[in-house]
């Protein structure tokens, strides 16, 4: 009965968001108050329903009823609970239902949390909310319905993938997608502003603390992917412009410049029509980047021929939502009220500046990914595009960008001084110069784009200081009193140093990891040793050790410095009969930042000896530490209480209004 | 449940309620007031200059008059909205009441299976009355355990075999093959589910290792079909169209009426004849498009064969997958076969006590109690009393704790 009851409700919420998507836009259009309450209501009862399905679902993995074709497919009696949980979303269909609930739970946020807002912007938001939640139910109940039944129900299921038999599954694809999906709500707003043809006071208002909220999710998730590809694919790469990543880093990019445009609208009410826009682009790419994933397009464009209907419904979906969205923003930018005027040099011509780069950078990879997809497809080659590529390309776009990741904060808005900002930031450049000079001390002088790369990262991470530094006027007040000004501070200031100092911290992880690392790949028997880094590894013996449902093959090293017994490094191999599949398991010793990584490759023909890859990755933790920084940012940019203000209560903060209104204008 | 969601979103429709909203525009004050707050805020924590500060003040104060402007103006306030629009609100009602629930109704009876009870491996693991072998995995594992001691155990690795294949370890079912020939010799049998353990692990694809193990197994037992239907598929996957239409057709010919793999048979002869430039067989025995994707059953849709190319259509990997599998109850079907098989054989040659011991063994592992001591009671009354091979069959009842059959002879 659980997994019919799941279909029945999945079934009901698509009649649910079918309401939710008429009634709410037409009381908007006729003033009818009642019709557009339904909208919370709908949208609210969508969830639990979804929420209910999804429950049901995974009610199914958790008792291994494979009289569900998708569970038999991707579960196992065998495996762990934990991962019995988390293949409800390890594959298509699972994860497809995990992307609406996380739709549905969005647009119930708003349902709940929108009480200030305008009606009729509400139940805008709400419809169009509907919107992509009907199109994506029907995709799942049509295309790809985890709660096909099975009947009679095999003895075994297939198992999950074993590479996603990881605790990365459990947290990566929630956090990513609650990123992706969180842009679902600045697109509505955006189409919910175009349809009414207006842009409310409190639409940037609204919009900033949802986008912020998105893009936090995304930047972990996006960062929690990148380390999990790292430990468990052993090549020991954090980032590899696969198409994949590159569909979850272009609404970042997209979402970074939104976060920003979205602050000059709310401050300055300027860039009104190009935030719409972003907020457009940003879902957009979104949902281009469940396209790419979802079709199977990457794998292949024949694979996507082979089975076109998924494909092709998402494609519809795609072409509809974005090109409604452009079409409708085409049709009603020209009327929308243009926000107020700023010099090129002024805090506003700084996030001008930072959403040109990161809008030309998103576009950069957006090339990179499609590229050799059209090229299959018209001209029937299959190439890919890499590192190389993105070298080339993305990095030169970054570097000026990063350079003036500093001076922004310090411009004042309308206009700015650069000179005095400039002037402000000696003591960020003195850092920058030391890192470049210690750099090429240390190297010789033969390393000199590494020494300029720490140096950039330097100077972000003493220039993002350099601001919170300054506001606390320190020299200025003493440093008692700065101390208590520093606590004084909005908690968006603290935002926007930590996630500028945490770009700095990722940035020192990276220059370090690729200019310092050293890798070593070598043929080892039991008893030998091998050396990296000044580190003496001894392998000491190799042994089988049976898995719930694997067989693992796990070696064990032993790390010395100078003799002194470090720490001992285990690693591994696990095969699984059921996929007959192997992957492998790194060995990782994290020293400080720092990281001695070691897998497994193949033995040799006679078993003697087995392939071993260490690598020494100075600082690699950097790069992730970096990204928390960043989240970390978000979180207190969004825990600043001004941005929750919005709109008080409504007796109280009329009479405010008003005597503000009467102080404005005395 | 759908009770509830359709009240839930009813009742807002059918609620009255005074006026509450104000108009955009008002709403546009409240938020620029808020924001001269912020502004005051700012000013007081110092992390605002006085001048910057005084210029954002007559910023925001203009954008206020302008709001407050619209705010007041007649036009553009809701006023009239708040009145109640019959027609609509009532059409509004007749969509969640009727047309709502309907649809959910209407769409899940096309797409649903609402009959079908729920199957968690616990339920599944019960004993269930008409099938005492369900407990499967169990006892695989208990011969497991028993083999893991005595790995020279020939029988036990040959009734394990069959069973690995059928619980799709087909890696397991290799070695447990091998070692079952090993230990026991070779049978047609035995290689033919060795070829098919092959077949499977390179994932539907009859590889020279899995074909000269079918062809061993023809070899010893020309009349073996199962081997023969992978030999004629390997001729359909390499393309030897005439070849593969003689072996279609041939194990056609043989095969009994309800063979599980006629349907593919027929696909594969089909294929083979339109590849030759031959006419399809006519009548309903082979529709050759369809049955090739239809044959597949469950697993069909997801296979991708991309090298398939031109190659042979019938049987991919899954279909093949499914066809050697068969179904669970048809694998059943044959593994009881085999067994009732070896049973009639000792009818007639009742002197072989391997072939005794191998019987109740497999009886045992199926769960089939009762038959494995009718079985050692006939063993016992079909070998000599007292005679070595009756002490050893006792001894080996002893072994597997299976109870002396007294009770069993009486009955």
């Amino acid at each position: 009965m659980i997994v019919e009851i799941g279909h029945f409700a999945l079934v009901l919420s698509l009649a649910v968001a079918m309401v939710q998507s008429v009634l709410p836009i037409i009381g908007a259009r006729k003033g009818d108050e009642r019709l557009m309450e339904t909208g919370a209501i709908a949208a609210t009862g969508g969830f639990v329903l979804i929420g209910i399905s999804f429950a049901a679902l995974m009610s199914s993995y958790v008792t291994s009823d494979f009289s569900v074709l998708n569970v038999a497919e991707n579960s196992n009696s065998l495996q762990p609970l934990l991962y019995k949980f988390t293949s409800t979303w390890g594959n298509h269909e699972g994860s497809m239902l995990l992307w609406v609930l996380i739709l549905a739970f969005f647009g119930s946020l708003v349902a709940l949390f929108g009480r200030d807002l305008p009606a009729t912007l509400k139940a805008n938001v709400l419809s169009v909310q509907a919107w992509i939640l009907t199109a994506f139910l029907l995709f799942i109940l049509l295309t790809s319905n985890p709660f096909e039944r099975l009947d009679p129900a095999p003895m075994e299921g297939q198992d999950l993938n074993p590479i996603l038999q990881d605790i990365g599954l459990a947290i990566h694809p929630p956090m990513l997608y609650l990123g992706y999906v969180g842009f679902s709500i600045a697109f509505s707003f955006a189409i919910a502003a175009l349809i009414d043809g207006r842009i409310d006071a409190a639409w940037a208002r609204w919009v900033r603390p949802w986008t912020l909220i998105a893009w936090i999710f995304l930047t972990l998730g996006i960062a929690m992917g990148s380390y999990w590809a790292y430990y468990e694919l052993g090549w020991g790469g954090w980032w590899f412009w696969d198409p994949v990543e590159n569909a979850s880093f272009m609404p970042w990019l997209a979402g970074t410049a939104l976060l920003h445009s979205a602050l000059v609208m709310e401050k300055r009410s300027a860039l009104k029509i190009w935030t719409i826009l972003l907020a457009i682009l940003t879902f957009s790419l979104s949902l281009l980047g469940t396209f790419l994933v979802r079709s199977g397009v990457l794998t292949s464009v024949h694979a996507f021929a082979t089975d076109p209907t998924r494909g092709v419904f998402i494609l519809c979906i795609l072409c509809l939502f974005i090109g409604g969205a452009l079409f409708l923003f085409a049709l009603r930018a020209p009327s929308l009220a243009g926000g107020g005027l700023f010099a090129p040099i002024s805090r506003e011509g700084a996030l001008v500046f930072n959403n040109l780069f990161l809008t030309t950078a998103a576009a950069t990879v957006l090339v990179g990914t499609l590229y050799p997809l059209v090229l299959e497809v018209v001209a029937g080659q299959k190439i890919s595009v890499g590192a190389p590529f993105f070298d080339l390309t993305f990095g030169p776009l970054m570097v000026p960008l990063l350079f003036a990741v500093p001076f922004g904060p310090l411009l004042g808005w309308k206009r700015g001084d650069l000179l005095g900002a400039a002037q402000r930031l000696y003591f960020a450049a003195g850092c920058a110069l030391a890192a470049l000079v210690g750099v090429l001390a240390f190297t010789g002088g033969t390393r000199v784009l590494t020494a300029f790369g720490f140096a950039l990262a330097f100077w972000l991470l003493a220039g993002s200081l350099t601001d919170l530094f300054l506001r606390a006027a320190f020299l200025k007040v003493g440093w008692r009193t700065g101390l208590s000004r520093l606590l004084g501070l909005p908690s968006s200031a603290f935002g926007a140093t930590l996630a500028h100092f945490g770009l700095g911290v990722t940035l020192l992880g990276i220059v370090s990891v690729s200019s310092f690392q050293q890798e070593l790949i070598t043929s080892m028997a039991p008893g030998k040793t091998a050396e990296i880094a000044g580190y003496t590894l001894s392998f000491d013996r190799i042994d089988q050790r049976p898995g719930p449902n694997f067989d693992a093959q796990a070696a064990t090293f032993t790390v010395r410095q100078g003799g002194v017994e470090m720490t001992k490094i285990e690693t591994s191999k696990r095969f699984f009969p059921v996929r007959q599949m192997t992957t492998t398991e790194s060995g990782i010793w994290t020293h400080w930042f720092s990281q001695l990584y070691l897998s497994l490759g193949d033995p040799s023909p006679d078993l003697q000896t087995i392939v071993v890859r260490i690598w020494w990755k100075p600082f690699v933790t950097l790069i992730w530490i970096g990204t928390v920084f960043m989240g970390l940012g978000g979180v207190f940019s969004l825990a600043d209480r001004r941005l929750r203000v919005g709109a008080p209560t409504r007796s109280r903060r009329k009479a405010a209004g008003r005597d503000a209104a009467l102080g404005a204008g005395a | 449940m759908t009770a509830v969601v359709t009240l839930a979103i009813l009742w807002p429709l059918v609620r009255r309620r005074g006026s509450g909203a104000g108009s955009a525009a008002e709403h546009d004050v409240e938020v620029y007031a808020a924001q001269l707050r912020e502004l005051d805020g700012d000013l007081e924590r110092g992390t605002i200059a006085e001048a910057e500060a005084a210029s954002a003040r007559a910023e925001i104060g203009r954008r206020l008059l302008r709001a407050s402007e619209r705010a007041a103006a007649p036009g553009q306030a809701f006023a009239a909205v708040n009145t109640p629009r019959r027609p609509a609100v009532l059409a509004a009602i007749a969509v969640v009441v009727v047309a709502m629930p309907a649809a959910a109704f209407l769409f899940y009876g096309r797409i649903g299976d609402p009959k079908l009870p729920d199957q968690p491996l616990a339920f599944r693991e019960q004993p269930q009355p008409q099938q005492e072998n369900l407990d499967l995995a169990n006892l695989v594992e208990k011969a497991e355990a028993r083999l893991k001691q005595d790995p020279k155990d020939g029988n036990g690795w040959d009734v394990l075999a069959p069973i690995y294949l059928r619980m799709n370890r087909p890696a397991d079912a290799v070695a447990a093959y091998r070692q079952s020939i090993a230990l026991n010799g070779p049978s047609a049998t035995r290689f033919g589910g060795l070829g098919e353990a092959l077949t499977e692990t390179a994932g539907g694809e009859v590889t020279d290792e899995a074909k000269a193990a079918f062809q061993r197994a023809v070899g010893i037992n020309p009349a073996y079909l199962p081997a023969k239907f992978f030999l004629a598929l390997d001729a359909s996957q390499e393309e030897r169209a005439a070849d593969a239409e003689t072996r279609w057709s041939d194990l056609i010919s043989q095969s009994p009426k309800n063979a599980p793999w006629l349907k593919i048979a027929r696909a594969g002869l089909a294929d083979a004849r339109q590849r030759l430039g031959k006419d399809a067989p006519t009548g309903a025995d082979a529709p050759s498009g369809d049955v090739a994707s239809n044959a597949g059953g469950p697993g069909a849709g997801q296979s991708a064969n991309e090298g398939s190319g031109g190659a042979f259509k019938g049987p991919d990997a899954a279909t093949v997958a499914a066809a050697s599998q068969m179904s669970p109850a048809d694998r059943q079907a044959m593994i009881e076969g085999m067994v009732s098989e070896l049973a009639a054989r000792l009818k007639q040659n009742p002197d072989d006590v391997e072939g005794w011991k191998r019987l109740i063994r497999s009886y045992t592992v199926l769960g089939k109690t009762e038959e494995a001591k009718t079985a050692l009671s006939q063993a016992r009354d079909a070998l000599p009393a007292n005679s070595a091979a009756a002490r050893e069959i006792a001894a080996f009842a002893g072994e597997i704790g299976l109870s002396t059959g007294e009770e069993a002879t009486t009955q």
